[in-house]
């Protein structure tokens, strides 16, 4: 059993969900499926979405159902512990490809925005340095900071929401239905590294303080999470639908909202909303380190240091080995599609199971020593019936 | 009598404590005392109250009920006389009889009590601790009437054998934090403590934190206060400095003249002492980042307007800011050691020759100095926390100066989930915003009116949750 | 579990190794402050073999050779990207172009090299996507750029600060980097970009008079943004004037077309960005009598525009809806004013936007040229009418409700 004091708030879970259903997807995602489904991309970003929260449904009712002891715990006496391992070491090698892809996109924001020159071996490593930090670190720090940044983010978030609605004609999104729907499919599948990841959430199971909420507080801010990528979606789609060629994939959205501001004269106020935003994308990266580095300790138990480190180190040496994030997309959209899509939805199904299975062990403990209890005291009331005769 | 003789000979210099003999009835007696801890007066009359009295078999009872009546007297073992002494008491020996008594008559020189020069206010009250462990805790007490309220002494350091006393209120103060203070500080085997910071370390859950875990108050109504949300305060003897924990990175922005001001105003006041830390921290990373690697960040008349006065510049904004910033410390270092009637002559020498001469040299640039002012005197707004803060814009300036905006967002985060993972004792150091404590909220950057704080701070976890009504 | 004493050196030992990777960053990254100009305005001429570059900086700097401060340089090279590389060699600079809020396009530049040299620019992230588009129509960008700095000793971006308040405070057409290719590239293969003159002296700088007889003999104009300075030294005042006339690229041309002041009001008539400043009715007849100038400025627009097949027949119809608020109290303040007045004058300024915005019509039927995206309109509301579209057969009609306030 995880003690209170440890736990996660349902308003941290909030935090939480609405960081990892929206910062990762905003940036890349768009441009990709733009350039692939062209004005489809944001039916293609519909599905994705929905299929999102299909998965946040799935989570947040294991989490709301658990009972109260770690996905280890459970999985483990659920399949055995060969099997846990195994189950571990799949997830845990997800979350690093999630974690590369994210740090990939980070370099290509920064390399393109801000930085004239920006050589990411050397720039890697703050950011690295901080993802270790971050899954050295509990899970309640983890809400805590996502409960405390976010106000900021969500600020940042609605002023550019503001800024690109203000500004863009959505009616250059239309036509839709220029592509088949199956190759909006294919295409959507691709690039399923980008989503599912609300399976970081499997780190908070049994980890959450909870109430009758939880559950639709969990899904609102998912559905709210949805909204803001697929809002971004148009204005990319509205801005970029006849020239995607032209983008550069970290520009995106400041392009989106520097366009729609227009005026230069008070600097650019979009690239600074982008940056404060951005804090979602590096804390995002620091829980899916945070939920590889859990996963590595299931493995093979061991101090929280250590898993963190090696994983810090590995993707350093991994990312600095990788000459451009476009190779890196190629690798994830070509090879790594399929396993995504199925872990995708394989780790909420996975949670739900072990949760429902757990409780109903729980119950059958529970009734086993009812049971027991019923049991002596009638052997006590018969006995003392015997003594009186 | 040879246990009084060896009790003088285990001082190094038996002559440092003074002897007195004289007869209660038949028997004979003994009294010690430190002429410079003791009052020659009130032993005199003590002298005189016993001279020719008590019968032929007086004990150390009859001489505490018959004659000693008026005085703080008790009968303590043999064994804790030496520190009765050593604390200005005088010990008084019967002749064949063990045991002895104490009888306060403590006298040395006390600071009066003053304002406190840390936390001086407009309106309320000006009374500050003072070094006297008594007075402070009787400025406490004159506070709080209650029988409720719980101090527990002892002493600690082998050889200064400090007093200490942890205050609280019985029924409000969280179960097991008492315990947990007390056996902290018993923990400490140390021997000498100067000041109630030399406590600090054992209360924090991770002494080499940037990041205070303890909260500090110079001023009775503080500690008043803060024992009636739940807390525990810790009182040293030599210290003005009274210790509160749990603490709340929060209760840094917060002043006792917050809770006399009308509350609108008081809230004006906590969210500008917000910005201004803020603006202490960030400003000179965000300005070196800005004119280093983000230009587009800037609007283009105020970086029209730096850039020539960036003109022949001989350093990059981060060395130049770096420059200043030393400068700034080493003022304000000299400043605070030197004596008062060089001053004036400091500031001139500080402000004119350092800060305009170097601006008209063509050393450093108007906007550097600018930007260093003002997050100086930013930093001041929140004196508690000004150590802290002046080492983190040092590291802000770095990161933003190596690392541009990238850098100050990684740090930021870095900085927060450090933040978020910093407990005093059991209390989260960023509530009640991270945890989110909405009833605490009243009291965290908004100060709502007084009526309506109904609830004790719910992040201290007092079992006793109203305070109104 | 890692002992106090262990945690505390690994965590030691990260913040050196923070500080030590920061160190160790390129000392080329964080150069001096006066190493760096900043670019408010670009000028760019020729095409793929030739092209021409003049930057605008906004803090004077010395030029090579001669010492003198300038806030325009110019270089040339065989492509754009070659030019810019030699702009900063000739500076001995890096320029920066975070500030970039204006491209002009210098006179005769081809549909071609302007796409190029644009979507080079924004696609290496030198321009935003908000950065203006103009184009010089009576002279070479580099000229242009070089004759506007001479308007002033120092330049705070003249250029660039006039084609922003044109955005957000003239009723003028404007076009941003991202929008002229994004409506270059839509079904209409079509785009506008506002011009830019220097004009001679200061008797010749006249209002930027546009319009035609409207209805009731009346002239329409808004007013074309205007700023002026001495230059140093001269006798003469340059004016620089903006957005009078538009030209257009697309169509079979691959040089651009020119619109009349008359037309180009038809273009910002139907922009639905163009939502504010002052529009003029000059010589109009209000009551049987003449007045002579008329001036109303727009607190509400609203375009709609409705497409539809109807009897065999591509229909589009535009409905202006618009709120004036008049500026002369003279006319106002009559007590005719509400019985007579009002009526009559809405009418008139009905029917000039009807008549100019029928004549751009007319004008991109007769030159084949689709600048207002009809058959776009028609790609995104009308499937029907998009597959047997063809400019010349649309069928157009103005709707204008035009309501006075005083």
């Amino acid at each position: 059993m995880i003690s209170t004091e440890k736990r996660i708030s349902t308003a941290q879970l909030f935090a939480l969900v609405f960081i990892l259903g929206m910062s990762l997807k905003m940036m890349m995602l768009p441009v990709l499926l733009l350039k692939s489904c062209g004005r489809d991309s944001v039916i293609a970003m519909f599905v994705i979405l929905v299929a999102e929260l299909v998965c946040l449904a799935g989570a947040t009712a294991a989490i709301a159902l658990s009972p109260q002891k770690s996905f280890g715990q459970l999985l483990k006496a659920t399949v055995g512990k060969i099997a846990a391992k195994i189950i571990f070491a799949l997830m845990a090698a997800m979350f690093f490809l999630k974690l590369l892809l994210l740090s990939g996109e980070v370099r290509i924001f920064f390399a393109e925005n801000l930085f004239t020159e920006f050589p990411w071996c050397v720039y890697s490593v703050p950011f690295f340095a901080l993802t270790t930090v971050i899954s050295i670190g509990t899970a309640r720090a983890i809400g805590r900071t996502a409960q405390f940044l976010f106000p900021l983010i969500l600020a940042a978030t609605v002023l550019m929401l503001f800024l690109i609605g203000r500004g863009v004609d959505f009616t250059e999104v239309l036509p839709f239905g220029e592509f088949a729907a199956r190759d909006v499919a294919a295409d959507s599948l691709r690039y399923a590294m980008w989503y599912g990841d609300y399976s970081a959430l499997v780190v908070f199971l049994g980890s959450v303080k909870r109430s009758r909420k939880t559950v639709a507080i969990s899904m609102i801010s998912g559905v709210t999470a949805s909204a803001v990528v697929l809002f971004f979606t148009l204005g990319l789609t509205a801005s970029f639908s006849n020239v995607c060629y032209i983008i550069h994939f970290g520009q995106n959205v400041t392009g989106m909202s520097h366009y729609a501001l227009g005026n230069i004269m008070q600097g650019r106020i979009d690239l600074i909303l982008f940056c404060v935003w951005m804090m979602s994308v590096f804390l995002k990266g620091g829980m899916f380190a945070y939920a590889a580095a859990y996963c590595i300790r299931a493995i093979a138990p061991m101090n929280r240091t250590l898993p963190a480190l090696i994983l810090g180190v590995t993707l350093f040496v991994i990312s600095c080995f990788i000459p451009s994030a476009t190779g890196l997309h190629t690798v994830m959209a070509d090879y790594v599609a399929i396993p995504a899509i199925a872990f995708q939805f394989a780790v909420p199904a996975l949670m739900l199971t072990v949760s429902l299975l757990g409780r109903r062990r729980e119950r059958k403990g529970e009734e086993c020593e009812r049971m027991g209890e019923d049991c002596e005291q009638i052997n006590e009331r018969e006995c003392a019936e015997d003594d009186d005769a | 009598m040879e246990r009084v003789d060896a009790l003088l000979n285990s001082f190094e210099n038996p002559k440092t404590i003074f002897q007195r003999n004289f007869s209660l009835g038949k028997r004979r007696a003994v009294v010690l005392f430190h002429p410079d801890l003791s009052d020659t007066y009130t032993l005199r009359s003590i002298l005189r109250a016993c001279a020719g009295k008590g019968s032929k078999d007086a004990s150390l009872y009859d001489l505490l009920t018959d004659i000693l009546v008026v005085s703080e007297a008790e009968i303590v073992k043999e064994s804790e006389a030496v520190n009765h002494i050593l604390e200005g008491d005088a010990v008084i020996f019967l002749n064949g009889i063990p045991d002895c008594i104490t009888v306060n008559t403590k006298n040395w020189e006390k600071r009066s009590i003053t304002e406190p020069p840390t936390e001086t206010v407009v309106r309320g009250p000006r009374e500050g601790f003072t070094e006297d462990f008594k007075t402070n805790i009787t400025l406490i007490e004159k506070r709080l009437r209650t029988r409720k309220l719980a101090i527990e002494k002892f002493h600690i350091g082998r050889e200064s054998h400090t007093a200490v006393g942890v205050c609280y209120i019985g029924g409000i103060v969280r179960p097991g934090l008492v315990r947990e203070v007390v056996e902290r500080i018993k923990s400490i085997n140390i021997d000498s403590i100067s000041d109630s910071h030399y406590l600090v370390p054992v209360l924090e859950e991770r002494p080499y934190s940037l990041f205070p875990q303890v909260g500090t108050a110079e001023k009775p109504d503080a500690i008043a206060s803060k024992l009636l949300e739940g807390r525990v305060a810790v009182v040293v003897d030599g210290s003005p400095i009274v210790l509160t924990v749990p603490f709340m990175l929060i209760e840094d922005f917060h002043s006792g003249e917050d809770y006399y001001e009308r509350n609108s105003f008081a809230t004006f006041l906590r969210v500008l002492r917000l910005i201004a830390v803020a603006f202490a921290v960030f400003l000179p990373g965000l300005y070196v980042a800005d004119l280093t690697y983000h230009y587009e960040m800037v609007p283009l008349k105020l970086l029209i307007t730096v850039i020539n006065s960036l003109k022949g510049i001989p350093l990059t904004p981060m060395w130049e800011i770096l420059f200043i910033m030393l400068l700034f410390e080493i003022i304000r270092e000299a400043s605070i050691r030197m004596p008062k009637s060089l001053g004036t002559a400091m500031s001139i020498v500080g402000a004119l020759v350092l800060g305009d001469t170097a601006v008209k040299a063509g050393i450093i640039s108007s906007p550097g100095v600018m930007i260093i002012a003002l997050s100086s005197i930013a930093l001041y707004t929140v004196p508690a926390i000004v150590g802290t803060t002046s080492l983190l814009r040092i590291l802000f300036t770095l990161v933003g100066g190596l690392g541009g905006v990238y850098g100050l967002l990684l740090a930021s985060i870095a900085l927060v989930h450090y933040l978020a993972s910093l407990n005093s004792l059991g209390t989260p150091s960023l509530a009640p915003f991270a945890p989110f404590i909405s009833g605490d909220l009243k009291d965290g950057v908004v100060r709502a009116p007084l009526f309506s704080l109904k609830t004790r701070p719910e992040a201290i976890g007092s079992p006793n949750k109203r305070r109104i009504g | 579990m890692m002992t106090r004493r262990r945690r505390i050196l690994v965590y030691k030992l990260f913040c050196i190794l923070f500080g030590l990777v920061l160190l160790c960053l390129p000392y080329r990254g964080m150069p001096y402050s006066d190493l760096r100009v900043v670019a408010t305005v670009l000028g760019i001429d020729g095409g793929v073999g030739e092209v021409s570059v003049a930057a605008q900086l906004a803090v004077p700097v010395a030029q090579n050779g001669d010492g003198k401060a300038s806030t325009v340089a110019t270089a040339k090279g065989g492509s754009i990207s070659e030019a810019l590389e030699n702009l900063e060699i000739g500076l001995g600079r890096r320029v920066d172009y975070g500030h970039l809020s204006t491209v002009a396009i210098g006179e005769g530049m081809t549909l071609e090299d302007v796409t190029e040299h644009v979507s080079y620019l924004m696609s290496s992230g030198k321009a935003g996507p908000g950065a203006y588009l103009v184009y010089c129509n009576a002279s070479k960008a580099v000229d242009f750029i070089e004759q506007a700095q001479q308007m002033g000793e120092s330049s705070d971006a003249e250029l660039g600060s006039l084609i922003s308040y044109s955005k957000s405070g003239n009723h003028v057409a404007t076009t941003t980097a991202l929008r002229f290719l994004q409506t270059l590239n839509s079904s209409s293969h079509a785009a506008i970009m506002p011009c830019v003159e220097l004009e001679g002296s200061e008797s010749d700088a006249q209002p930027a008079a546009a319009g035609g007889t409207g209805g009731g003999g009346g002239q329409g104009s808004s007013s074309g943004g205007q700023s002026g300075q001495s230059s140093g030294g001269g006798t003469e005042r340059k004016k620089l004037v903006a957005a009078d006339t538009v030209a257009v690229y697309g169509g079979e041309s691959k040089l651009p077309v020119m619109l009349d002041a008359y037309t180009t009001k038809g273009v910002v008539w139907q922009d639905k960005n163009s939502d504010f400043g002052l529009v003029e009715l000059r010589n109009v007849l209000v009551d049987g009598e003449e007045v002579k100038s008329l001036s109303t400025r727009i607190t509400k627009k609203k375009v709609k525009r409705s497409v539809k097949r109807e009897n065999g027949e591509n229909v589009m119809e535009y409905k202006i809806k618009m709120k004036l608020r008049l500026d002369d109290s003279r006319i106002c303040g009559s007590p005719l004013f509400y019985d007579k007045w009002k009526n009559a004058i809405e009418d008139e300024f009905e029917s000039v936007i009807q008549n100019n915005l029928l004549a751009a019509v007319s004008f991109s039927k007769e030159n084949k040229v689709d600048f207002l995206g009809i058959r776009e309109t028609f790609r995104k509301f009308c499937r029907e009418g998009f597959d047997s579209f063809e400019l010349d057969n649309v069928v157009v009609t103005v709707k204008a409700d035009v309501s006075i306030q005083t």
